[in-house]
């Protein structure tokens, strides 16, 4: 702005004049993003410049036109006047477009590398986890948690039974059983999902559950020992004897094993009978 | 071109009037889903468990188990 107001009065002759008035540093550039700038906004709909800066004969020659009285604009003049001044009607500037499966695309892609440099980490960084972490101090935290009681009304020693020293059965147990054992006899597969919290409950069925597809394999082979209950022990088994098991253990598994031969129905109610379930 | 002239006044009154009674009612029928389903049973819950609770008999149970440090198991 002050440079085009110089140029006008002194002329482009005095360039070199009002240089050196000012001490010969020159004037500086006027950058383009200095200069106000056309934009299409939604929020900002009356931009600061017009569109098309430099308007062609027919185009000047309506401008001309547009001074005058608008009754006589026909409709292609007023929307060729509006592309003058605009470059997208909000119309086109509010389409959407199908941009978005790009970015979740991407997004997805950059989380998945991220679990790939997190694995990377977990084998070739991390140092081992602390002692805290070892079965046996496990089992002794957890026998201490359940000597103290810790959340007896609804949490973690709710679920223990103190008189039988046992872990309380779960709610749906026999029918999640039972649900598991039907779909075996009649041939199919069972998937079994569970969402562990780390207090033991759902390590009891899991380990029940697995047990069974366990034992039933061994019944093939002719083993008759069941595993056996017996507490904390078997609690900590599944759930956290390593850190990296919880993420393990709190998969689904899936119990397919093609029915045995032997006897499926006594098998399994054999196994039934000893868990207890079959009242 | 004659297009109508769109609506230029009481947008926020319209959205209000269309919004504020949905959420009003779904701030309130997950306050009641609250109230019944988390507090009530853990009121009961707690209410059940202290009624057959015996403290002494429970005192004496953590003592032996040998947590304490003021009172040690009776055998020692």
């Amino acid at each position: 702005m002050l440079a085009t107001r110089v140029l006008r009065l002194v002329g482009k002759r005095a360039i070199a004049t009002s240089v050196c008035a000012r001490g010969g540093h020159g004037v500086a550039k006027v950058e383009d993003y200095t200069m106000p700038a056309y934009f299409d906004r939604p929020d900002n709909p009356l931009p600061e410049i017009r569109f098309v800066q430099s308007l062609s004969a027919e185009q000047q020659s309506l401008k001309e036109k547009e001074k005058g009285s608008w009754a006589t604009l026909s409709n292609e003049e007023k929307i060729a006047l509006y592309r003058i001044s605009f470059q997208q009607s909000f119309a086109e500037m509010n389409q959407g477009s199908a941009e978005w499966k790009s970015v979740i695309g991407g997004v997805l892609f950059f989380i998945g590398f991220t679990g790939l440099v997190v694995l990377w980490q977990r084998k070739f960084v991390y140092g081992p986890v602390p002692h805290t972490f070892d079965p046996e101090y496990k089992q002794k935290e957890l026998q201490r948690m359940l000597d103290m009681r810790i959340n007896p009304v609804e949490g973690f020693s709710s679920n223990w039974d103190y008189e039988n020293k046992k872990w309380k059965k779960l709610q749906h147990f026999k029918e999640c059983i039972g649900f598991i054992h039907e779909c075996r006899l009649n041939g199919g597969s069972c998937l079994v999902h569970w969402a562990p919290r780390l207090r033991g409950v759902g390590s009891d069925f899991t380990t029940i559950a697995r047990d069974q597809a366990i034992s039933c394999k061994c019944a093939q082979l002719g083993e008759k020992t069941l595993p056996e209950w017996a507490g904390p022990a078997d609690a900590t088994r599944t759930d956290w004897s390593e850190p990296g098991r919880v993420v393990e253990s709190s998969l689904s598994f899936f119990i397919h094993d093609p029915v045995s031969a032997i006897n499926p129905a006594d098998m399994c109610r054999r196994r039934l009978t000893c868990l207890d379930l079959t009242v | 071109m004659s297009l109508p002239k769109p609506v230029m006044r009481g947008l926020l009154a319209k959205r209000l009037k269309f919004h504020l009674p949905i959420a009003f009612a779904l701030s309130l029928g997950a306050a009641i889903a609250f109230k019944y389903m988390v507090t009530e049973p853990r009121k009961k819950a707690y209410a059940d468990f202290y009624k057959q609770y015996d403290a002494v008999k429970e005192f004496n149970a953590m003592r032996e188990a040998g947590i304490f440090e003021s009172v040690r198991p009776s055998g020692e």
